[in-house]
């Protein structure tokens, strides 16, 4: 009797709501320096099985823009507000140079309105946009949960200089060195996955591959190739090998209907790859399209049938409302998006009102606008990108549309305003210090 | 013996100048008393001159003139009202003897005035007979595109004496020679069908690249799986139109789904010049690459549900090198530029005036029409070989000779002369193909030649009729006589079963005639004499030559008011000829035959089912009735801005009344009238008929045309002009007698219906004979017009009658 009665209330205290009613998981993965020229269901000539499986599981979008480097990219994502609003418009090693890091008091991540939602928010990867050491509880204040990060190389500490082998790692507050950074980072992310049973849980996991020094992974360890290229497609492999590992743990924790993965790029590739069979030109830090025109891939089974291609133009401002909308969350009054939401996109949606006509993307007092096919740039470069991908032509004098639509970018790009105080006075327009 | 003879030669010959005195006795006076002042050495008002007229009507002119001078009296329009009358007894008296001395003169005439006519095929008949000849559809196939115009005589451009041949037309009919035989001699066996088709491909080897949500290919949105058309742009299969159309005459099968998406959008249906409120339709037209705009035929016409997809079959026949186009019929109407330019700034921030905007703001937002498959396939036939071509090349052997090409050739020309052929007659053209095959050695390329041979020979492209044998029997032949009731009630030539009958003599019999007349009116063919004639009767050709200005008369052309008027003018004469109503329905009825637009123009109370023609009662409040209501005819007598007068008036005396005016004299000095003070048409016109010169002509037409100012110019009812001027419509003819608008005219006319029964048979006798009508055919005319009443003036009857009168059936 007791034991049925107990069935009986597990029963129903345990039984899931239908998908409807469920708030979806949402994996935020987000590789380092890698652009679309080494990711094969992009046209690259660079094999990444795991990556094109999820793209016919999901929608693979053509057109997506981050910022040319990645601290900029990751505060846009982490505020939904472009450079020039939120300040950070350079590379700005926070941990290796000093200084306040991000804000928790002037800035709401997504992280923070989704936990105080009801979510259960981890990071794992990459932060650097504070000093864990100083400020240690900055990422719960960020709104994370729990946390498996590299800490960034801290000045004065030689050993946080190490993420892959003998990696210096934080997990939840305790350092230790482990063996290869990027494996306890995935496997962080797994088990997180998997012991999540009650809430619905968000993990940013922005990775450490394919960012510099390119050394050996796991997989060739035993017989590294030489050259910076081949060290870098190495890393490119074993990343993928990653990204497949986690999607596979979360398929078969029985996870995937209802679970949103979006795996991007935090800006341009740091080796020149392959695409559409032709060279493609190095996009890390560069101000042109191929700095910032990353691979963008969603699973969202929840929403949308797989297979599908989108040429729908989205930025990094979009994720953040995004995020917001498919977990259900109103946002609160004093934040301001930036970007729109892209799950109409999503949903199949063939209305161009729901959807962007522009993205933007900025470095430094460098900005650039495009649409579907031109491109405008602060400097006055304006291409066709469709026939002039690489941006080495003049649009003919002879296409009579072009300048209207240069008009309109120009619109578009007068509208911005000038960009926010930077946060401290050492960082400023020009000093883009030693990549980190 | 011989004084017997002499005394009897002297009293005839002393009879015949008696008579002849008698009727210098009674016709010299009252023509110097009431006739010569006018029309004698001193002055020849309208070119006529009667004081070296003779009674003997001693040739054709003569007799015309005094035929004239009968008709005048008749109709008491001569002498003119103003001037010095003749009494009772005298009118009577001359008029008793002019129509003897006619009767006499035409009887003389007969005996020896030729009348032999040689008329060739005129651009529709040679049309029609090409058609029937070799069981060709001609709807987008026309040899006779380049032909000059045929001129019209008496109104009618089936008169012989107006169808000049010129060397140009006959390097055309070379040229349509060539194109007929090519059309129509198809050796060989069925052509292969094909099969083109695009449609929604789903597989797992082509990812869909989603744009908006449009699927697209690289070809862009004519050819993707689910195409959408912008506008009222064409779409069509690519394929076809690369492949320069289908290859082979034949029936073919369009097949397409489609399916209206938003057709209530956010935007405002002034913006997009569009109409949301009516569902999306999709036609379907027909095309020709080589032979461009002018082959464009729209075919058919679908609605198309909202957000359904709906599968559509259209059958059709195609020409060899035709296409097929699909469009959106009542899309938003301009341009997609525009659209991008000036209509999304209004409604999206991030668009800029006036600048065009990327498609891709706008595709996904506005109304759209999918097409989500489109193919066709064919050519399905009846029989193979073609009806055409078997009749003349029946089961062709696998190496045909001279033997089947002579053969055949003979079987063609029998059919396309009309008449059976000999050998000897044939002789040339079988020797001239015999040649060509011999030099050729090409069967099928020197059958054409044949063809063409035969096609171009002038006893197809003439109606030839031999000279009569002797000089009184004047009779046509079965075959003559079976080719013009054929060209009479069907513009082509007899077809089998009249044929038969021909070569078996049975045409002679009076019974057997009405028979094949009944036949033949009843056939489909017989649109052709509807068509014809009524278009030239009424001057309904000219409809459309000046039409309305499209800003106020908005109705007209949205509503498609001109292609309703036709309509019902073409259904009212075709009431009248199948159920064989009285001639006088056409003065005046109490039915008539509209569709809700041309009701509505009409100011009819009658409400309908659907937009189709009904057959509708009126009373006299409608004001129409007969063909002065008809819209039709209202508007081809107007010039698109005002009603003209004159020019009604003129129609009236010429198709109602019979008696066209003269045209105006070529030496009139232009008017310069003083028009000051003038507010109405009426009063203009009042101050230009106070030329004597003008007024002896325009006091016949003015009236006439002043009575129908109630109907404006396109034939709406109208009692005032603008705003404050009312319509006047009296008038008094020239007799005398008041007149009071339309209704009046035909009172007038009703009150004599000879007048109008004359009117209309001299019409329908021209048309039928292809030629003018000269004072001999009168015998016939008289007797059918006095005779209407017998059968109550049905149509039908009097075209029975036309046929079986002398005139039709001698030469």
């Amino acid at each position: 009797m007791k034991s049925s009665l107990t069935l009986l209330i597990a029963l129903v205290v345990g039984a899931p709501a239908t998908a409807a009613e469920e708030r979806p998981n949402i994996i935020f993965i987000m590789v380092d320096d890698m652009g679309r020229d080494w990711v094969s269901c992009y046209g690259a000539k660079h094999q990444t099985p795991n990556i094109d499986r999820l793209a016919e599981q999901g929608v693979r979008y053509e057109t997506a823009w981050c910022t040319p480097i990645c601290t900029p990219t990751r505060v846009t994502i982490l505020t939904g507000q472009y450079p020039f609003r939120h300040g950070w418009t350079q590379h700005y090693d926070v941990p290796r140079w000093g200084g306040d890091g991000l804000s928790w008091a002037k800035f709401t991540t997504f992280a923070r309105v989704l936990r105080d939602s009801g979510y259960s928010t981890a990071i794992s990867g990459k932060w650097q946009i504070n000093d864990l050491r100083k400020q240690p509880e900055a990422l719960k204040h960020h709104g994370f949960d729990e946390h498996c990060v590299w800490t960034g190389a801290e000045a004065g500490h030689p050993e946080t200089e190490e993420r892959f082998w003998n990696g210096h790692i934080m997990t939840n507050g305790q350092r230790s060195t482990v063996s290869y950074g990027p494996d306890t980072i995935n496997t962080f992310v797994i088990d997180f996955v998997k012991r999540q049973k009650r809430k619905p849980f968000l993990v940013y996991y922005p990775m450490l591959l394919t960012h510099g020094p390119h050394v050996s992974t796991p997989l060739n360890h035993d017989n590294p190739p030489e050259g910076k290229e081949a060290l870098y497609a190495g890393n490119v492999t074993y990343m993928d090998r990653l990204v497949g590992k986690l999607i596979q743990a979360v398929d078969d924790a029985g996870l995937r209907k209802n679970t949103l993965i979006v795996f991007t790029g935090d800006n341009g590739s740091a080796s020149s790859g392959m695409l559409n069979k032709e060279p493609y030109p190095k996009g890390k830090g560069r101000k042109a399209d191929w700095g910032v025109h990353v691979p963008f891939i969603v699973r969202a089974p929840f929403l949308s049938d797989g297979g599908r291609v989108s040429r729908d133009l989205i930025d990094f401002t979009d994720l953040y409302p995004t995020f917001l909308e498919l977990a259900k969350v109103t946002p609160p009054d004093d934040l301001k998006f930036d970007g729109k939401s892209f799950a109409p996109s999503l949903r199949g949606s063939v209305d161009p009102f729901e959807k962007r006509s522009w993205i933007y993307s900025q470095l430094g007092e460098f900005r650039m606008v495009r649409d579907w096919h031109h491109i405008l740039d602060s400097e006055g470069n304006f291409h066709d990108l469709g026939k002039d991908p690489r941006q080495e032509q003049e649009v003919s004098p002879l296409d009579k549309i072009a300048p209207g639509r240069r008009q309109r970018l120009q619109m578009i790009l007068d509208r911005f305003p000038k960009s926010a105080e930077p946060v401290r006075s050492k960082y400023s327009a020009g000093s883009q210090g030693p990549a980190s | 013996m011989r004084i017997l003879l002499l005394i009897i030669i002297l009293s005839v010959s002393g009879s015949l100048a008696m008579a002849a005195d008698r009727n210098e006795a009674v016709l010299r006076p009252f023509l110097n008393s009431y006739c010569i002042r006018c029309h004698g050495p001193k002055s020849q008002k309208a070119d006529r001159r009667f004081d070296q007229l003779s009674s003997k009507a001693a040739n054709t002119n003569e007799a015309e003139l005094l035929q004239e001078i009968l008709d005048q009296l008749n109709l008491a329009a001569m002498p003119p009202e103003d001037e010095k009358q003749p009494s009772d007894a005298e009118l009577k008296r001359v008029v008793a003897r002019l129509t003897t001395i006619l009767e006499k003169t035409r009887e003389e005439a007969r005996i020896n005035v030729g009348k032999v006519v040689l008329r060739r095929l005129n651009r529709a008949e040679y049309r029609n007979t090409i058609r029937d000849l070799f069981r060709l559809r001609m709807v987008d196939f026309d040899p006779t595109t380049t032909f000059p115009a045929d001129d019209s005589t008496e109104g009618f451009d089936n008169v012989g004496e107006g169808l000049v041949t010129s060397d140009y037309l006959l390097r055309n009919y070379l040229e349509a020679a060539r194109k007929v035989a090519d059309k129509s001699i198809l050796p060989g066996p069925r052509p292969q069908m094909i099969h083109y088709q695009t449609g929604f491909k789903t597989g797992a080897d082509s990812p869909q690249e989603v744009l908006s949500g449009v699927s697209l290919d690289k070809e862009g949105r004519k050819e993707a799986g689910h195409m959408m058309i912008k506008f009222r742009q064409p779409l069509g299969l690519p394929l076809l139109d690369k492949k320069r159309g289908v290859p082979a005459d034949g029936e073919y099968v369009i097949r397409f789904s489609a399916k209206a998406v938003r057709r209530k959008s956010r935007y405002k249906d002034e913006d997009l010049r569009y109409n949301s409120n009516e569902p999306m339709r999709l036609s379907v037209s027909i095309d020709s690459r080589e032979l461009g705009a002018t082959a464009h035929r729209i075919i058919g016409e679908y609605e198309i549900p909202d957000d359904k997809v709906v599968e559509i079959e259209h059958r059709v026949w195609l020409e060899k090198g035709f296409t097929f186009h699909v469009h959106w019929a009542n899309g938003p109407n301009g341009s997609f530029k525009r659209i991008l330019r000036k209509v999304l700034p209004k409604y999206n921030k991030d668009a800029l005036y006036p600048i065009r905007n990327p498609p891709e703001m706008y595709v996904g937002s506005g109304p759209e029409l999918h097409v989500l498959t489109l193919g066709i396939d064919g050519p399905f036939y009846d029989q193979w070989p073609p009806a055409g071509f078997a009749r003349f090349f029946p089961e062709p052997p696998k190496k045909p000779d001279v033997t089947y090409l002579d053969e055949s050739l003979m079987r063609v020309a029998s059919a396309a002369f009309r008449r059976p052929v000999s050998s000897d007659e044939m002789e040339p053209y079988l020797n001239l193909t015999q040649q060509y095959f011999a030099e050729h050695d090409d069967f099928w390329a020197a059958a054409k030649y044949g063809v063409r041979a035969i096609l171009t020979s002038p006893n197809f492209l003439y109606l030839a009729e031999g000279t009569p044998s002797d000089s009184k029997v004047r009779k046509v032949n079965g075959h003559e006589l079976a080719t013009r009731l054929s060209y009479f009630l069907w513009s082509s030539l007899p077809d089998d079963s009249l044929r038969a009958a021909a070569d078996r003599g049975e045409l002679g019999d009076p019974r057997v005639l009405r028979r094949h007349v009944e036949r033949m009116l009843a056939d489909p063919k017989s649109s052709a004499l509807t068509e014809n004639f009524t278009g030239q009767w009424l001057g309904l050709r000219k409809l459309g030559e000046m039409p309305p200005d499209p800003e106020t008369n908005r109705a007209y052309y949205d509503e498609n008011l001109e292609d309703a008027m036709r309509e019902e003018t073409r259904r009212y004469f075709l009431h009248i000829l199948n159920e064989n109503r009285s001639i006088l329905e056409f003065v005046d009825s109490d039915y008539t035959f509209v569709n809700p637009a041309l009701a509505r123009h009409y100011g009819l109370s009658q409400t309908f089912l659907d937009e189709r023609f009904a057959r509708v009662s009126l009373s006299p409040e409608d004001h129409r009735g007969g063909l002065l209501g008809h819209a039709s005819i209202l508007t081809a007598t107007s010039n698109g801005v005002e009603s003209q007068p004159v020019v009604r008036g003129v129609w009236i005396l010429e198709n109602l009344l019979g008696t066209p005016p003269n045209p105006p004299p070529p030496d009139v000095e232009p008017i310069e009238p003083d028009t000051r003070g003038v507010s109405t048409i009426r009063q203009l016109m009042e101050k230009h008929r106070n030329n004597p010169t003008c007024f002896e002509c325009h006091r016949k037409i003015d009236p006439l045309g002043l009575a129908m100012e109630n109907f404006d110019h396109v034939g709406a009812w109208r009692s005032q002009y603008g705003k404050r001027l009312p319509v006047d419509p009296s008038g008094e003819l020239p007799d005398g007698t008041n007149i009071a608008g339309a209704g009046g005219i035909k009172k007038f006319l009703l009150d004599r219906p000879e007048q109008f029964t004359r009117c209309l048979t001299e019409k329908l006798m021209i048309y039928a004979l292809g030629r003018s009508l000269s004072f001999t055919d009168r015998g016939d005319i008289d007797r059918i017009v006095s005779t209407a009443p017998q059968y109550k003036y049905g149509l039908r009857e009097i075209i029975q009658q036309i046929v079986a009168s002398e005139a039709f059936q001698s030469k």
